[in-house]
């Protein structure tokens, strides 16, 4: 839908004309964040608070594998809980970075430039804080290696048909991508970072990292070819990724779950979510550095643009969901529906609708679209709503299904709760400390776009 | 991670431990400082990443220096031995591996046994290696022993001997022991002036000298007044085995019986009746005074005219009925209800029983002329100065005293007071000197069953400690000096039979009972009613008094003996599914009226005592009462038993010790957390317990066979294990729930891993209420493993550590389990369990010598279910490999079969078309649960079947949760 | 200006032409380090350092199974009784000893520790030498009964002065048995042989019949 954009591509991308920009101002604009790093009273706090719940994630887990999954409100029936909750909505998260840089790149949507290193960023860092849920869950962590196919002495494989074995190698190779993806595209930022670094040691730092970039035509030839053949590679991984994580559900056979609609409402639903944090990031960090010339309500304009068209397919999932549970007429399905709407996590059940489905309706007036504030607040709301979202899937499905003897309720415990946020520290904490070492926009791009408006003039 | 015995050494009992069973033991220890934390914590992380890595260190295998005479099979022995149950013997066979006791079944040879057992019976093992068992001696709760004991009871002894023991009374349960009774009496003889009182806890089953023996197999109508003849009974099991065989189709042949029940409380087995009202003891005369009116011929509309519907209509069906000259009825009364309901039920008998009813001279010594009656005759001898010398003997009226007599007082009053019991309990605490007792499997004895049949117990093991028997405890008492059980059984026993005594004394033990030997005829039965005998009036319902409370043995706990077994206090109680305490069970209409609901505390209070308790909403319950369970809130019962609910017996008392009118009944405002293992117990509309009325089942066809799957079929070649459960026969004694637990190794993970829903029972007894709300029925569906063909919890598991069997099974391979719990997320039957936390019993504890070497035991984060006692699969395999023949039919049950009362469940291979469970299967009845999900589950149903007029009453439809 | 250039530390290149061959040889190392470790880690496992293969743990006592099964030829269930009947094959008590040494060489300083057991009544504490998991549930019995004989796990232990660990007894290794268990099966008479011979075609016809389907059932050995 973004290559159906009416808009031109002139005003897509910050207007050098407008605001003067040239190869040199972008260069100091950008790489002064991370070399004189501005904002020291703002960064320190920020990044001390999400310190904070880094060391919380550290006690949760210890006092996880000191006592074992018990330390959390999981139980029959409800055998997972907030950590596969958790896990899917930082794996959805993931999305936004590689399908704003990859996808757009290959859709040719230059806007997708002052965005894209920073998304990338944000992506890594939340398939790291996905990553570590499926481990944690383990009921015996220290065996995990069995879910990887090696030879043991016993003889043994993985099970291939669980999905759960799926989720091993999409996850890790969708991790493994983005970080090559995101490493490539900031070779040549090094390299300047490594020119204009004040210190010898930053020069070397940098200068190592930069391998030895120096943007000589052979250079920028391979660069341009490796980079478009990896956006290449990674496009598929956005849809894979997702889509398994759907089957752990869809592959079961608990009503609530047992459904073909899940791998596509799941990709959707984890653009949705990326798009909703990529916004409730950018907006408050163009406003604190001053990038309000690189990130421009433009940008975020057609970003709640996505939000809503996903926001769309998201509420279709929704709808698809209980028309199959009506029109199927199976009486499991219809009761799972049916207690979610009304049973005891209805309130969970109707805030999810608020924010996924009533939220992001507000920006259809463009008004608001360009309103910085109402747009962070529905972005807030999509992201809450994405949590709810899969709350919802995992625990209402499982809480009362086939059998009513063995109906049950699920109650988060404290070690829920801190392990949560302390994945969330060390997402924060990790995009600080990405801000003050690396360039938060890729110059290299923005420069490109500059050359060709002047060769334009 | 095994409980596998390595060495061949005998068993050496481990040190006394803590409270193994504390809920919470699974839980943080509060003495852990923050240093320690965080040094477990970095330890902890480390493993994770090492676990595995170190290479395999090497144990020592320390053989015997002299091998027993007999070694027993390093597999397995059995012993023939019996169970005091209620002071009458319940025939067990006792397996015993390395020495240990292990797990008790049922004697098929005894009568009151035939093969099963129950609840308490399975969970009596626990006990045995229970920590908080009394050690030691003691004197003024100092650690003493039996030699002093002995040396200070010298002195005495001859001073009693001097007085014709004046002064010296016993206090004991009734038994019928023929080796304690021969020296309880040889005793009185040898001190004329000594006193014998005996005090039970629970009602007798003893009237005027007789007990009533019953056959439920022969009646067509069966009319129970607040009887429990299927779980309290001390013949329950073979009652409900009789009753049993009426309530199934056989080759699709039904016999069925008419069982219509009033009961004030629901019960195990009032629940079995096709009709059954929730009445008022008061009620119940007036409705048995329009079946006599209607029996002796008054018009029926004139009969029952003050009757509401639905008795008319239990009226109206019973006595057309019993006026088909062919059939013969039988009435059961419950011990609880006062003399006019049983005199009523003689005229019955008398009428329309038959055989069915006997009437036996009573074996229990209640009735023995010798003794000078109950506890409060000797209250009243101690209140008068007259006893100076009381020991105890197993008895805890401390405890189990009715309100009204102060025990402990009294035995302040005693100069000398001496207590035998297996615990330190509330009665030792206030005696002189308290004696450990030996446990059942721990010395040689000699009961007799209900039936009159006479069994010699014998010991498996010696005494863990410095336990005695009472036969023991009395010679000593008597004599002054100890002389072994073993000595005294056998002495009772040669008398008469000194004719090659050896030989049958063998044949005793190995048989387990002592057939040659008939009960004693001590006194003839007093005449019973005659047939033309009219039915005694009850006087008219008089105006209501406002509410009746009643008091009832627990079904778990029975009179509180059984508190500190932790097996016990988490086994869900019938129809409530409370674990680790008691509630006020209370009738909805009440409840409504108080506007209390469940957990909601109320106080009851009489003139001399005060009780508060949380109450529970129970359907079928009479208007306008409450029940409640005695046995629980023990103060002195042990680290499981302290503080579990409250004690009832505080509020016992009155003309009628089991009910009272007199109780003020407030709500208080407070209210309490109930824990319990099924939240909701109705079906949804769902098709889960199925029930069929007998013309129902005369028109229903064979389950089709499953619908086509994409999934390749199994070969059905060699064995195919399959199960078969009848919903018709299980009446939900929760027997195979503790046998599966017991041969099964499953861990106890208290109150509050409860609360979070995470019970380890392999096998669990779903309830669901059904039937008419104004006459509920409670429909049991007993849930193991289904072991689908098409295990959704197979296809899901990324290491597969649950995997298929070429024999049909559904394996669980703990030690490949990493835990990822999604198996019982597609589980659509939740027979799954997961060890949360870690569950077992710490290191060293005793009660792994109760373990099943043949099963691994679970460490954290594993994931467990039922294996069809797949260790009994391979033993029978072993067997019979090496004699290179099949499996026999019947030779391999698994634990819950074995256990199970009804033979409710059958379990065999479906490739023998002869084979039981192929034949169960046959049934119109047989159907798979939730089969529409063509799982192909090879565990499958019978659905219940009813006399037509039990399906009259419409289907509730409302939630009875 | 070249001598200005070179004051000037910004001029000088950031990084020597070693320090450059260092990193580019530390990326190949990298790779072929984890190759390594990865395949290292691999033949640990399956090494018989792992599995402790041919090593005899110290005993109490200096007992040669080649003396005593080898030269002496005294049958493996005049020690090991219950081999037949049960799960174990069981461990001789001292007495058992004491059958014959009472008698032969009872004062030699070898046997001390044999009479000190026999005399206090202490048990002999004999290191194990071929150990399974805790979870696995072994059965001798039906492995003789079977025809499968002691050699074929033990190795020859007729030949070893000190008792050693023969195989590996991994799951592997097990496994590989019952899938296919008939190669393994010997004449009845040879089972408890030093040198088990293989079966010839006649005496293939007398073995006894196998039902091999469920011997790779999981719950044959973990339950």
């Amino acid at each position: 839908m973004i290559s159906h954009e009416p808009h031109s591509r002139q005003t897509d991308v910050p207007n050098p004309s407008r605001t003067g920009m040239t190869f040199s101002s972008i260069t100091a604009d950008i790489s002064h964040l991370p070399l004189e790093r501005p904002r020291s009273r703002f960064w320190w706090t920020g990044f001390l608070v999400a310190f904070a719940g880094v060391m919380a994630l550290v006690a949760s887990i210890g006092w996880l594998f000191l006592r074992g999954v018990g330390v959390w409100g999981i139980n029959m029936p409800v055998a997972w809980g907030f950590a596969i909750v958790n896990f899917v909505w930082w794996i959805g998260i993931g999305h936004a970075g590689t399908f704003i840089s990859a996808i757009l790149l290959l859709l040719h949507q230059r806007w997708r430039t002052s965005i894209s290193r920073f998304t990338e960023a944000m992506t890594l860092f939340a398939v790291a804080c996905a990553g570590i849920y499926p481990l944690l869950h383990l009921g015996r962590p220290q065996f995990f290696y069995w879910l990887v196919p090696y030879p043991d002495t016993m003889g043994l494989w993985p099970q291939f048909r669980s999905p759960l074995v799926w989720d091993v190698f999409a996850v890790s190779t969708y991790a493994t991508v983005s970080l090559l993806f995101w490493y490539i595209g900031l070779l040549p930022d090094l390299a300047t970072l490594r020119d204009k670094a004040g210190t010898r040691l930053k020069q070397r730092l940098y200068g190592l990292f930069s391998l030895g970039w120096r943007g000589d035509g052979r250079h920028w030839a391979h660069y341009e070819r490796l980079y478009l053949t990896l956006a290449g590679l990674a496009a598929p991984l956005v849809v894979s990724v997702h889509s398994i994580v759907g089957l752990d559900f869809a592959v079961a056979i608990l009503p609530g779950w047992h459904s073909t609609i899940f791998p596509p409402y799941f990709v959707a639903g984890a653009i949705f979510s990326g798009f909703a944090m990529v916004l409730t990031l950018v907006i408050p960090l163009r406003r604190v550095y001053r990038l309000e010339n690189y990130i421009t309500v433009r940008h975020l304009e057609l970003m709640a643009k996505v939000l809503m068209a996903m926001g769309w397919i998201v509420a279709y999932g929704y709808f698809a969901e209980f028309f199959d549970a009506w029109r199927t007429g199976d009486l499991y399905e219809r009761f799972v529906a049916a207690n979610r709407a009304t049973g005891p996590y209805a309130p969970w059940f109707w805030a999810l609708m608020a924010c996924n489905i009533l939220a992001p309706q507000l920006l259809w007036p463009r008004a608001l679209r360009q309103n910085t504030c109402v747009l962070f607040g529905v972005a807030l709301a999509v992201n809450v709503g994405m949590w709810v979202e899969r709350f919802i899937i995992v625990v209402t499905s499982l809480h009362r299904d086939f059998l009513p003897s063995s109906w049950g309720m699920y109650h988060p415990t404290f070690w829920d709760w801190t392990t949560f946020l302390g994945t969330i520290g060390l997402f924060v904490a990790l995009l600080f400390l990405f801000l003050r070492f690396l360039p938060a926009v890729s110059m290299a791009e923005m420069r490109s776009l500059v050359g060709e408006k002047e060769t334009h003039v | 991670m095994s409980a596998h015995c390595h060495s061949s050494t005998p068993p050496a009992f481990p040190p006394r431990k803590g409270n193994e069973f504390l809920p919470g033991a699974s839980h943080w220890p509060a003495d852990l400082s923050r240093r320690e934390f965080l040094q477990l914590m970095g330890a902890s992380l480390a493993l994770a990443g090492l676990a595995g890595c170190g290479r395999p260190s090497s144990e020592k295998i320390v053989p015997y220096v002299r091998p027993p005479e007999m070694t027993p099979s390093p597999d397995a022995a059995w012993y023939a031995t019996a169970m005091p149950w209620q002071g009458y013997a319940r025939g067990v066979l006792a397996k015993s591996i390395h020495g240990r006791p292990i797990k008790l079944e049922g004697n098929p040879d005894h009568p009151e046994s035939l093969g099963a057992t129950d609840a308490i019976t399975q969970a009596a093992i626990l006990s045995l290696y229970d920590p908080d068992r009394s050690p030691a001696p003691l004197r003024d709760a100092q650690v003493s022993s039996w030699e002093i004991f002995e040396r200070e009871w010298l002195v005495r002894h001859s001073d009693l001997a001097a007085r014709k023991g004046a002064g010296f009374a016993l206090l004991t349960e009734p038994t019928t022991s023929p080796t304690l009774l021969r020296e309880i009496h040889a005793l009185l003889d040898a001190w004329p002036e000594a006193r014998w009182f005996q005090h039970t806890a629970l009602p007798r089953y003893d009237r005027d000298g007789t007990q009533d023996d019953f056959d439920f197999s022969a009646p067509d109508i069966i009319l129970s007044l607040g009887a429990d003849s299927f779980y309290q009974h001390p013949a329950a099991l073979r009652h409900i085995r009789a009753f049993a065989s009426r309530r199934r189709s056989e080759n699709n042949a039904l016999r069925l019986n008419h069982v219509f029940a009033l009961e004030p409380t629901l019960s195990l087995t009032g629940n079995q009746a096709d009709l059954r009202l929730g009445l008022t003891p008061a009620r119940i005369g007036v409705v048995l005074n329009a079946l006599s009116r209607a029996l002796e011929g008054d018009d029926l509309d004139s009969a029952t005219a003050a009757l509401s519907e639905i008795e008319r209509r239990l009226v109206r069906e019973c006595s057309a009925l019993l006026r088909e000259n062919s059939r013969s009825a039988l009435c059961v009364v419950g011990p609880e209800l006062p003399g006019e309901f049983h005199a009523w039920a003689d005229a019955f008998n008398a009428r329309f029983a038959r055989d069915a009813a006997k009437k036996k001279p009573a074996l229990r010594s209640d009735g023995d002329q010798r003794a000078s009656g109950g506890l409060g005759a000797l209250i009243e001898e101690i209140e008068a100065g007259r006893v100076s010398n009381l020991c105890i003997l197993g008895a805890n009226p401390a405890y189990t005293a009715p309100a009204g007599l102060d025990v402990a007082g009294a035995l302040r009053r005693v100069a000398f007071p001496v207590h035998l019991g297996e615990y330190v309990d509330e009665t030792a605490r206030e005696c002189a000197w308290h004696l450990p007792e030996a446990h059942f499997l721990e010395t040689w004895s000699d009961l007799r069953a209900y039936s009159g049949t006479a069994t010699v117990l014998q010991p498996l093991v010696e005494p863990r400690h410095a336990g005695r028997s009472a036969a023991e405890f009395i010679h000593t008492l008597r004599t002054g000096e100890s002389r072994s059980a073993y000595d005294l059984v056998r002495e009772t026993w040669r008398a008469g039979n000194d004719s090659d005594f050896e030989t049958r004394w063998h044949g005793w033990l190995d048989r387990g009972v002592i057939d040659a030997v008939s009960a004693p005829r001590t006194r003839t039965p007093s005449p019973t009613a005659t047939a033309t005998a009219s039915f005694p009036r009850f006087p008219g319902e008089m105006a209501p008094r406002g509410v009746t409370v009643l008091f009832r043995a627990s079904a778990n706990l029975h009179d509180g003996r059984w508190a500190n077994n932790a097996w016990l206090q988490e086994l869900p109680q019938p129809f409530t599914a409370l674990v680790w305490e008691n509630a006020a069970l209370i009738d909805a209409g009440l409840a409504a009226r108080l506007s209390l609901k469940n957990g909601d505390v109320i106080s009851l209070e009489t003139s001399d005592a005060r009780l508060e308790a949380p109450v529970w909403i129970l359907p079928g319950q009479a208007p306008e009462t409450i029940t409640l369970p005695l046995g629980y809130g023990r103060t002195h019962g042990g680290g499981v038993a302290n503080a579990r609910g409250f004690s009832a017996y505080i509020l016992l008392g009155g003309s009628n010790p089991w009910q009272r009118d007199d109780v003020r009944v407030r709500r208080i405002g407070k209210s309490a957390t109930l824990v319990c293992t099924q939240g909701h117990f109705t079906m949804e509309g769902r098709d889960l317990a199925r029930s069929l009325t007998a013309s129902e089942f005369a028109k229903a066809k064979r389950e089709e066979d499953p619908a086509v799957t994409l999934f390749p079929a199994w070969a059905r070649e060699g064995y195919a294990w399959g199960m078969s459960i009848d919903l018709g026969t299980c009446f939900g004694c929760n027997a195979c729930v503790i046998a599966c637990q017991a041969e099964n190794n499953i861990p106890v993970v208290g109150r509050e891993q409860v609360a979070r829903g995470r019970e380890m029972h392999w096998i669990r007894i779903d309830r669901y209420f059904d039937g008419d709300p104004a006459a509920p029925r409670v429909l049991h569906q007993p849930i193991p493993c289904m072991h689908c063909e098409n295990a959704p919890c197979e296809v899901v598991c990324p290491v597969g550590a649950t995997v298929h069997t070429s024999e049909g099974v559904n394996d669980m391979v703990y030690n490949r389990c990493i835990g990822t719990r999604y198996c019982s997320n597609n589980c659509p039957y939740k027979v799954r369990r997961f060890n949360f936390l870690d569950y077992r019993a710490p290191e060293g504890s005793p009660v792994y010598l109760q373990s099943n070497p043949d099963v691994t035991v679970r460490e954290r984060g594993v994931m467990e279910k039922c294996t069809y006692c797949t260790q009994r699969i391979n033993a029978a395999r072993i067997t019979a490999e090496k004699e290179n023949r099949r499996i026999r039919d019947g030779e391999l049950r698994t634990a819950c079969q074995q256990v199970c009362p009804t033979e409710a469940i059958v379990f065999g291979d479906l490739n023998d078309p002869s084979s039981h469970v192929t034949q169960r299967k046959q049934e119109r009845s047989s159907y798979r649960l939730l089969g529409e999900l063509n799982t192909r589950p090879r565990t499958t149903y019978l659905a219940k079947i009813v006399p037509d007029s039990a399906g009259e009453s419409p289907r509730a439809q409302e939630s009875f949760a | 200006m070249e001598p200005a250039d070179n004051r000037d530390p910004f001029r000088r290149p950031l990084f020597t032409a070693r320090a450059t061959h260092a990193v580019r040889l530390a990326l190949v190392g990298l790779v072929l380090v984890t190759t390594t470790a990865g395949v290292s880690v691999y033949h640990y496992y399956h090494s018989p350092y792992w599995s402790r293969v041919g090593l005899a743990p110290d005993q109490p006592v200096l007992f040669s199974h080649r003396h005593h099964a080898g030269e002496l030829r005294i049958d493996c269930r005049f020690c090991h009784t219950s081999v037949e009947t049960s799960a174990s094959a069981g461990m001789p008590s001292t007495q058992t000893c004491l059958t014959c040494h009472s008698q032969l060489f009872h004062d030699a300083p070898m046997l001390a520790p044999v009479m000190a057991s026999a005399e206090k009544n202490r048990p002999l504490a004999w290191s194990r030498v071929n150990t399974l998991p805790d979870h696995v549930h072994f059965n001798h019995s039906i492995h003789v009964a079977k025809g499968i004989a002691c050699a074929s796990c033990h190795g020859e232990v007729a030949d070893m002065a000190l008792t050693a660990k023969a195989r590996a007894l991994s799951m592997r290794e097990c496994i590989a048995c019952h899938r296919d268990p008939a190669p393994q099966q010997v004449a009845a008479g040879d089972v408890f042989s030093a040198h088990p011979a293989r079966p010839d075609a006649a005496a293939r016809l007398r073995l006894p019949a196998l039902h091999a389907r469920p011997l790779t059932n999981c719950s044959t050995c973990h339950h």
